[in-house]
C-alpha cells in the first residue's frame, strides 16, 4: 500500500490537470477489464430497471389478485405471483429500488464519517487519535451484522433506520482503512511541502492528503455498497429492516420462505436479484482495485 | 511471550467495559418496557408499577448501568431472561456446544475448499482455472448465505429428502447449516489466499527453493504458502470469531439452538438481559479469538515471535552484525 | 580430443528466451553460446537487463514461465541435454550439479524458516540416505565454512546482516559441492568492505571444491579478479567473449571499449569518465543489423542491416563487429 501511495504521490501535487489524467488512466485501466465493464453493465442497467420501475413494470408492485396465487412463470407473469397474487417481477423491480438506495446511501453516510474521522486521527494522532481508535476497538469487537441487528432493534424497522443501523456498523472499518492511508503519507514531500508554505491544516487534510489516500478508500467502498445490500437484506429476512409489504428482496425471502417447499419461485427470483446486484458490485470493485492498485497488476 | 499473553488480556478489559456499556446504552434507549414485556398484555398498572421498580427500571442511567456492571463483572451474573426467567449465563452455556459445532465445522469446511481453490488459481494466474476459481468465488460471496441455506434444504431436505430440513440431532443436522456457512466462507478464503499467494509466488526465496531441486508441490504449499498465511489465518479466525459469536441469519434458517437464534429472539422480544449477555459474550469470544490469531502469527513468523518477546530477542539481535 | 571432452562441462548452444508479455514477444535472450571447461571461470558482463540473469536461470530452467520460454538452442551439462530433461530429472540436478547464488541477498532467504534448516534442505534433498542427524551436522559444518558460527543455525534471515545472509546463500549453494556454480551479482547489494570479504571468500572455496562458475556481474573490477574467460553481453547477445588478457588488454567491440571507458582509473591520465551515450535499447523493439550501432561511434551502413556474425580476431577472441570482420583493429 505504501508503494502505491507513493507512486500516486508523486503525480499529485495539487496538479488539476495531472489529476484529471490520472483519472482517465483508472479509467482506461477499468474498462480494459472484461469483469468490470460486466459488472459496471450489469449493475447499471439494474440501475436504469430501478429507476425505470413504474414505467417498466407490468403491475403495480403492491396488485394483489387473489384468484391469481402462487402462479409459476408465465407468460403474464415472468417470475410468477406470491401468496396474494402479486406480480413477483414487478415487485423485483421496485425492489431495486430499496436495495440500491440503502446500499449507497448507507455506504455514502458511513464514508462521510469514517473518512473524516480516518482522516482526523491519521493527520493529529497523538491522544485525540488514541480515544478515538479505542471506541473504535469497542465498536468493532461486535461484528458488523450484529452491530447492525442491535442498532435497528433499537430504532425501530424501516428504511430509514435500516440505512442509520447498516451505516453506524460499517463506520470504523472505513475510519481505521483512511487513517492508515493518511499515517502513510503523512510524512511524504508534497505534504511536508505543503506544510512549508503555511497551507492551513484543513487544506492539507483535504485537498492534498484525502484525494492521494482515496484509492483504497473507493474500492472498499464499491464493495461496501455490495455488503450494505446482503445486510439489508439479512435485516428484513429476519423482520427487522424494510418491513411488508414494502418489496424490499429480503422481505420476500422471509415471505416466501413459508411456502419454499411447493412454490420455491417465491424464493428463487429475489436471490437471483440479491445475487446479480452483488455480484455486479463485487466484480466492478475486484476491476477498481486492479487499476487501483499498480502492484496487482502483473 | 506469557507477558504478552497477560497484557493483551488486560488490554480486553476495557474494551469489554466498553462494549458493556454500548449495548447497555443502545437497549436503556430502546422503547419498549420491559416489566410490560415480562407481565403480557393483561397485566393492570399496578402490577408493572410494582415490577417496575422490582427491576429498578425507575433508577437512572448511571445507576442501572453501575449495577449491571457489578451484577455482571463482580457477581458473575449475568441476570435472568425477561421471558422465561431463566440465567443468561446458564443459557449461553447451554447453547454454547451447538454454535461450537457449527463454527467449527463450517470454518473446517471453509479452509478444505477455500485453501486449494486460491492456491490453484494463484499457481495458475490468469488461466482459465484461476478464472473459473475466481468467477465461482465472486458468486459465492455475493450470495445471501441464507439464501443459499434456502436453497439448500430447498434440494436435499425437501425435494430429495436426503437431510433434515431444521432443528438438530444426529450428525446428519449439521450437514446443511455447515455446508451452507462454509460455502460463503471458502468463497472470501479462496480470494484471500491467491492475493496473498500472488505476492508470495514471486519471490526471491520462493525462486530459491525452486533452485535447491526442490519439488514444485512443497515450494508451493511449503515455502510459498506459509509466507502467505498471515493474512489468510486472519480471515480464518475472524470467520470463526463470528461463527462461534451465533450465525444468527443461518440459525434461524436451520432453527438451531444456539447462541445466533437466542440472540434474534432476545432482540424481536425485548429481553434486554438476554441481549446484554449475548453480546457481552460475543464480545469475550471475539477478543479471545483475534488474540488466538495474533498468537498464531508468531508461530508462523519468526519476526512477529520477536517482537513479542523483544526484551529477549535484545541481546541476540545486537550479536547478529549490524542486526537487520 | 576426447580428454578436452571430458574437461568440457557446459555447453549452451544458440540459446534464445522470450517474453510474451500481452501480444509482445521480447527477445530477452538471442543466439547465445558459450562454453565452459572444469574449473574455469567465466565473466558474463553488461548492462542491467541485458539478459545476463535469464541466461543463468535457462541453465536451471528456473525461469518463470509464462512469460519466460526458452525458444531455441541447447544446453548440455556433462553432455547431458538440460533443456529437454524432463522435470523430474531436472530436479535432482538443480542445487546439486548447478546450484546458483542470487542477487538480492535481501530477499533470497525465506524469512519464516531457520538459515540452517535452509541449509538442511538442499542437503536432505540431495543426499537422502543421510539421517536427520547427519544433515544437520553437514548444514552446521557449511555454516562455518562460510563464516558463521554453528550455534546461529537455528536463527532465522531477519537476524542477520546482508553480508551475512549472502555467506548463508554461498553455504546453500555450495552445500551439495555442486560442479557449476551460478553467481548472479553476488555482491552487488553489499557495502564494499562486504564485497571484498564475500568474494574472497567465494574465490577460495571455489578454489577449495574445484568448482566451475559463471560470474554475473556488471563490475569490471570483480571480473578481474576471479574470471578466467569473459563474455560480454549487450541486449542479449554476445557481443564480445575471449579470455580475460584478451578483452581487458585487446578489447575489440565498441561496446566493450566503452565499458572500460566508462570505470574511474586513479592510476590513469584521463581526467574525464567516457560513458557509452544513449539508453540499451527496448529488447521489444531492437534496432535492424547490429544491436549497438544507434549508440556506437563507429557505425557505418554496413552495421545497419543484416546480422553480424562473429570475427575471430585472436584464437579464441570472438568479436560481433563489421570493423573487426574487416580487420581494421
Amino acid at each position: 500500500m505504501a508503494r502505491k501511495t507513493a507512486k500516486k504521490g508523486k503525480g499529485a501535487p495539487a496538479n488539476a490537470g495531472k489529476k484529471e489524467s490520472m483519472l482517465a488512466l483508472t479509467w482506461k485501466q477499468l474498462i480494459r477489464n472484461k469483469m468490470a465493464v460486466a459488472g459496471l453493465i450489469l449493475i447499471g442497467v439494474m440501475a436504469i430497471l430501478a429507476i425505470l420501475a413504474p414505467v417498466i413494470a407490468p403491475y403495480a408492485y403492491d396488485k394483489q389478485d387473489l384468484y391469481h396465487t402462487f402462479l409459476g412463470p408465465c407468460r403474464e407473469h415472468w417470475f410468477g405471483t406470491d401468496n396474494l397474487g402479486r406480480d413477483i417481477f414487478s415487485r423485483i423491480l421496485y425492489g431495486a429500488r430499496y436495495s440500491l438506495s440503502i446500499g449507497i446511501a448507507a455506504v455514502a453516510m458511513s464514508l462521510v464519517a469514517g473518512v473524516s474521522l480516518g482522516a482526523l486521527c491519521g493527520f493529529y494522532g497523538g491522544k485525540l487519535d488514541m480515544i478515538l481508535m479505542r471506541v473504535l476497538d469497542v465498536f468493532q469487537s461486535i461484528p458488523g451484522m450484529l452491530m447492525a441487528i442491535a442498532v435497528s432493534a433499537t430504532l425501530g424497522p424501516g428504511l430509514r433506520n435500516c440505512i442509520i443501523a447498516l451505516s453506524i456498523s460499517s463506520v470504523p472499518g472505513y475510519a481505521r482503512m483512511m487513517r492508515a492511508s493518511m499515517l502513510n503519507i503523512r510524512d511524504m514531500e508534497y505534504v511536508e511541502a505543503a506544510r512549508s508554505v503555511n497551507a492551513r491544516d484543513g487544506r492539507i487534510i483535504f485537498r492534498h492528503m484525502i484525494p492521494n489516500a482515496m484509492a483504497p478508500t473507493i474500492v472498499q467502498a464499491t464493495m461496501g455498497v455490495a455488503t450494505a445490500i446482503l445486510v439489508a437484506a439479512s435485516l428484513s429476512f429476519i423482520g427487522l429492516g424494510v418491513q411488508p409489504p414494502a418489496p424490499e428482496w429480503g422481505a420476500m425471502l422471509a415471505d416466501g420462505r413459508n411456502y419454499i417447499r411447493d412454490f420455491p419461485h417465491l424464493v428463487m427470483f429475489p436471490g437471483i436479484a440479491i445475487m446479480l446486484a452483488v455480484l455486479s458490485l463485487n466484480m466492478l470493485g475486484d476491476g477498481l482495485r486492479d487499476a487501483l492498485d499498480p502492484r496487482l497488476k502483473n | 511471550m506469557i507477558r504478552y499473553i497477560v497484557k493483551r488480556l488486560l488490554l480486553m478489559i476495557p474494551v469489554i467495559l466498553g462494549v458493556t456499556w454500548l449495548i447497555f446504552t443502545i437497549m436503556y434507549f430502546t422503547p419498549g418496557d420491559p416489566a410490560r414485556i415480562i407481565l403480557g398484555t393483561d397485566a393492570s398498572e399496578a402490577e408493572i408499577a410494582a415490577l417496575q421498580e422490582d427491576l429498578g427500571l425507575n433508577d437512572g442511567y448511571v445507576v442501572r448501568f453501575v449495577r449491571y456492571v457489578k451484577q455482571v463483572f463482580i457477581d458473575f451474573d449475568m441476570g435472568e431472561s425477561y421471558i422465561n426467567g431463566r440465567n443468561v449465563g446458564e443459557e449461553i452455556g447451554l447453547r454454547f456446544p451447538y454454535t461450537f459445532r457449527v463454527a467449527a465445522i463450517s470454518v473446517v469446511i471453509a479452509v478444505l475448499i477455500g485453501l486449494p481453490l486460491g492456491i490453484v488459481a494463484a499457481v495458475n494466474q490468469f488461466t482459465w482455472k484461476d478464472n473459473a476459481a475466481m468467477m465461482a468465488a465472486l458468486v459465492g460471496i455475493s450470495m445471501p448465505g441464507f439464501w443459499v441455506g434456502l436453497m439448500l434444504s430447498l434440494a436435499f431436505a425437501l425435494r430429495l429428502g436426503w437431510l433434515p430440513a431444521t432443528g438438530i440431532g444426529g450428525p446428519q443436522y449439521y450437514i446443511l447449516p455447515c455446508l451452507s456457512i462454509g460455502l460463503s466462507g471458502c468463497a472470501s478464503i479462496a480470494r484471500q489466499t491467491r492475493s496473498g499467494m500472488l505476492e508470495v509466488i514471486r519471490q526471491d526465496y520462493v525462486v530459491t527453493a525452486r533452485a535447491k531441486g526442490q519439488v514444485e508441490w512443497k515450494v508451493i504449499y511449503w515455502h510459498a504458502l506459509m509466507n502467505a498465511l498471515i493474512p489468510i489465518i486472519t480471515q480464518v479466525g475472524t470467520m470463526f470469531g463470528i461463527q462461534l459469536g451465533g450465525a444468527m441469519i443461518a440459525e434461524t434458517v436451520f432453527s438451531i439452538p444456539g447462541i445466533g437464534t437466542y440472540m434474534v429472539s432476545g432482540i424481536k422480544n425485548r429481553d434486554y438481559p438476554a441481549i446484554q449477555g449475548s453480546v457481552l459474550y460475543v464480545a469475550v469470544i471475539f477478543g479471545i479469538i483475534m488474540l488466538v490469531v495474533d498468537l498464531l502469527y508468531a508461530f508462523v513468523d519468526p519476526r512477529i515471535r520477536a517482537q513479542y518477546q523483544s526484551r529477549k530477542a535484545r541481546p541476540k539481535k545486537a550479536a547478529a552484525e549490524g542486526g537487520k | 580430443m576426447s580428454k578436452s571432452e571430458s574437461k568440457r562441462l557446459l555447453e549452451v548452444k544458440d540459446l534464445t528466451v522470450q517474453y510474451l508479455t500481452g501480444e509482445e514477444v521480447v527477445e530477452a535472450v538471442n543466439g547465445v553460446s558459450f562454453t565452459l571447461d572444469r574449473g574455469e571461470t567465466l565473466g558474463l558482463v553488461g548492462e542491467t537487463g541485458a539478459g545476463k540473469t535469464t541466461i543463468a536461470k535457462s541453465i536451471l530452467r528456473i525461469l518463470p514461465d509464462p512469460p519466460a520460454k526458452v525458444a531455441g538452442g541447447e544446453i548440455f551439462l556433462d553432455g547431458e541435454d538440460l533443456l529437454h530433461m524432463p522435470e523430474s530429472k531436472m530436479r535432482t540436478i538443480r542445487g546439486k550439479k548447478i546450484s546458483m547464488i542470487f542477487q538480492d541477498p535481501m530477499t533470497a532467504l525465506n524469512p519464516i524458516f531457520s538459515i540452517g534448516d535452509q541449509i538442511a534442505e538442499v542437503i536432505r534433498l540431495h543426499e537422502k540416505k543421510l539421517s536427520k542427524k547427519a544433515a544437520y551436522e553437514k548444514a552446521v559444518a557449511m555454516l562455518e565454512m562460510v563464516g558463521i558460527p554453528g550455534e546461529r543455525y537455528s536463527d532465522f534471515p531477519h537476524q542477520f546482516s546482508g553480508g551475512m545472509k549472502q555467506r548463508v546463500i554461498i553455504a546453500i549453494a555450495l552445500a551439495c559441492n555442486p560442479e557449476l556454480l551460478l553467481a548472479d551479482e553476488p555482491t552487488t547489494a553489499l557495502d564494499v568492505t562486504i564485497q571484498a570479504q564475500v568474494l574472497d571468500m567465494m574465490r577460495k572455496l571455489k578454489e577449495e571444491l574445484g568448482t566451475s562458475m559463471i560470474l554475473i556481474t556488471h563490475d569490471l573490477g570483480i571480473v578481474a579478479e576471479v574470471c578466467d574467460k569473459v563474455a560480454v553481453v549487450y541486449a542479449g547477445e554476445i557481443v564480445e567473449s575471449g579470455n580475460l588478457e584478451a578483452i581487458y588488454d585487446h578489447g575489440s567491440h565498441p561496446y566493450t571499449k566503452g565499458l572500460f571507458g566508462s570505470i574511474p582509473d586513479i592510476e590513469g591520465e584521463e581526467k574525464r569518465l567516457s560513458p557509452i551515450n544513449g539508453m540499451p535499447p527496448n529488447p521489444a523493439d531492437l534496432p535492424e543489423g547490429c544491436n549497438f550501432h544507434p549508440r556506437c561511434p563507429y557505425a557505418t551502413d554496413a552495421c545497419r542491416k543484416g546480422k553480424i556474425p562473429f570475427t575471430e580476431v585472436a584464437a579464441g577472441h570472438l568479436v560481433r563487429c563489421v570493423q573487426a570482420q574487416k580487420g581494421e583493429f
